[in-house]
């Protein structure tokens, strides 16, 4: 993944999931786990994710007048919530897929297992 | 650079389908000489490791194959055994009403009482299909149960095709202990002694009569190594059996037409879903759903009204996140809840329509050109207001939708549902619809103006090709297919013998 797709995968995933910015220790873990969905999705999906995370750096380029990178917390939350009314459905659409990702990949982090009361898998405790 | 390999049979999927349809064959005819392709890796229950991020693999997409308008993901497996090695193992005969209507309307003359009783009774001996004792229902099961009961809606328990499980509860992230009784440990095994040559991370490129063009791909890290080189093949055989699922059989022959002169209108026609939304209650108290075995019972209640089941779920914490409305700190307010989720699975009967098809994109991959019709919203909006009131009935304090005005919906909502679930709430770009059963693209019937196959299985205008998966389907079962395609599959495999 090259780092700015990355950075801006954090930057959306901190809305999604605010606990992420909270506790940056999370960060390289929610990585592995999201690069790791990334690289085994078809090229196909794979390609409409990294467009979509181009068009919302066009976005708020527009919207903003500020890259995405640029914008304070809030203002990426106002952002988010805003391309989520978004009238063109496809782009909701990319929005609610990627959000999967971030949350899968989140929640498969071990460190947040004990947030949600989640023991986790049973092979490992018994192997 | 080509090889060749010939073979008596060649077939393409090692799913419920096509294991079922060599088990038969090779139990009566040992001596043939069967290559059975596979396009995921051979991997077997060790594995796996009940880590959603490292399961995800067992699927096609990682679980999610998009539809072309990207309001539907459909689960399918892409691993050794096929969605069999991820499935929950819940085992329905399909319905009488079901039957009864392939019969007369599409020409199923062999569905007879006997006959389906007969070979069910066979078949589930066989995988030891059995009704889950009381005992094993946990918290969740229980709940619906509760809910249900107060409601005046009848509850049935639903059989499994499980022997000595754990009820570790991770069904649908492979089946660590071989409990499960799919393919992997049924009948892969079986024919292998038997002689049948596995081909697995191979894709089948495209068919001709007597000719199976793949490319055998590198086997991922982790998994058992190929027993060819990587590259192009030409397999030859004197009969080929699709058994590639529904995402794949279709496509496979639309690829081929060219090749094999075929002017079928029909072929990827007819696609069914059984569109499903999982959803989730907060319960007062703590529920330790994920473990136990996660269904037990369901409900057929609404079926022939308003065209849907309504059964018990329960997933992992990434699925449930995905599956719950909302981002930000509201949703991750509810997932600290995971530990009081109460789960219902809903799953919506949709009608086989022309326009909803399996196509294929200019580079020949796989497209799902499918559109929720109106009967299916209907049915998806009565489900979650029966759903809703379910969790409320069962002791929930609150309930997530993926169609509602409001989340969450409190206690005191429930009387007034209609103003907060209705199709005007469903959003299908923000909503996480699935399917884990589609089903027809190569329906079977005796009419070739309206079918792809006839009622032997064989692909109308070949002489060599034959469909062996739930692609046959003229129509959506209504039920979790995997005891129909074993049906299916027998009578393909017994009629191919008496040709041999």
């Amino acid at each position: 993944m090259d780092p700015k797709f990355k950075q801006n995968i954090i930057l959306f995933a901190e809305v999604i999931v605010p606990d992420l910015r909270q506790k940056t220790s999370l960060e390289y873990s929610f990585i592995k786990n999201f690069k790791k969905l990334f690289l085994g999705l078809e090229k196909d999906s794979a390609s409409k994710i990294k467009l979509l995370v181009r068009l919302v750096e066009t976005l708020s380029l527009v919207y903003n007048l500020k890259s995405f990178e640029k914008l304070s917390y809030n203002k990426r939350q106002k952002f988010i919530d805003k391309l989520y009314q978004f009238p063109i459905g496809k782009i909701v659409a990319g929005l609610t897929g990627l959000r999967s990702l971030v949350l899968i990949s989140y929640y498969g982090i071990d460190e947040v297992w004990p947030t949600i009361k989640y023991d986790g898998p049973i092979k490992s405790q018994t192997s | 650079m080509k090889e060749n390999l010939n073979f008596d049979v060649i077939v393409v999927g090692s799913g419920v389908g096509g294991a079922t349809f060599t088990d038969y064959l090779t139990r009566k005819n040992p001596d043939l000489k069967i290559a059975m392709i596979e396009s995921g890796p051979n991997r077997t229950k060790e594995h796996f490791n009940q880590r959603e991020i490292d399961m995800t693999a067992l699927y096609y997409n990682r679980g999610a194959v998009l539809a072309k308008n990207l309001q539907l993901g459909i689960a399918a497996g892409n691993t050794l055994g096929g969605s069999s090695a991820m499935y929950t193992g819940v085992s329905f005969r399909p319905p009488k009403s079901v039957l009864k209507n392939w019969n007369k309307n599409y020409g199923l003359n062999f569905l007879t009482n006997n006959y389906v009783t007969k070979s069910l009774d066979e078949i589930e001996e066989d995988i030891s299909v059995h009704e889950l004792p009381k005992s094993w229902d946990n918290q969740n099961n229980q709940l619906f149960q509760t809910g249900a009961e107060k409601l005046g809606i009848p509850v049935k328990r639903l059989k499994i095709n499980t022997k000595n499980c754990q009820q570790q509860g991770f069904c649908n992230l492979g089946c660590t202990t071989g409990a499960k009784q799919g393919t992997l440990e049924v009948q892969i095994p079986r024919i292998l002694k038997r002689g049948v040559q596995l081909f697995c991370n191979t894709e089948v490129i495209t068919v001709e009569e007597n000719k199976v063009h793949v490319i055998i791909n590198d086997a991922p890290k982790g998994t058992f190594p190929n027993t060819l080189k990587s590259g192009s093949y030409q397999f030859n055989t004197k009969k080929i059996i699709l058994a590639a699922g529904v995402l794949n059989t279709p496509a496979i022959l639309l690829r081929s037409t060219n090749k094999l002169r075929l002017k079928n209108k029909n072929i990827g026609r007819y696609l069914s879903l059984h569109p499903a939304f999982n959803i989730n209650g907060i319960h007062s108290k703590t529920i330790s759903n994920y473990r136990g075995f996660p269904k037990t019972v369901y409900s057929d209640y609404f079926s022939e009204t308003d065209d849907f089941y309504l059964e018990t779920s329960f997933y992992f914490p990434g699925v449930t996140a995905k599956n719950n409305p909302g981002y930000g700190e509201l949703h991750q307010e509810v997932m600290k809840n995971y530990d009081k989720m109460m789960s219902i699975l809903i799953l919506a009967h949709d009608k086989a329509e022309y326009h909803n098809r399996i196509a294929i994109d200019n580079k020949g991959k796989t497209v799902v050109d499918y559109t929720l019709s109106k009967q299916s919203k209907n049915a998806l909006v009565k489900a979650l207001k029966e759903a809703t009131k379910i969790f409320f009935a069962a002791g929930c304090k609150k309930v997530l939708l993926p169609a509602s005005n409001k989340n969450p919906l409190l206690k005191e909502d429930v009387n007034e549902l209609d103003k907060f679930i209705s199709e005007k709430y469903l959003n299908l770009y923000k909503t996480p619809l699935s399917s884990a059963h589609p089903q027809g693209g190569a329906r079977m019937g005796h009419d070739n103006s309206s079918s792809v196959c006839d009622i032997y299985g064989k692909v109308y205008g070949t002489n060599s090709i034959y469909v062996c998966d739930a692609s046959l389907f003229p129509t959506s079962v209504k039920v979790n297919p995997y005891e129909t395609i074993m049906l299916l599959a027998k009578w393909v495999a017994e009629n191919l013998l008496k040709t041999q």
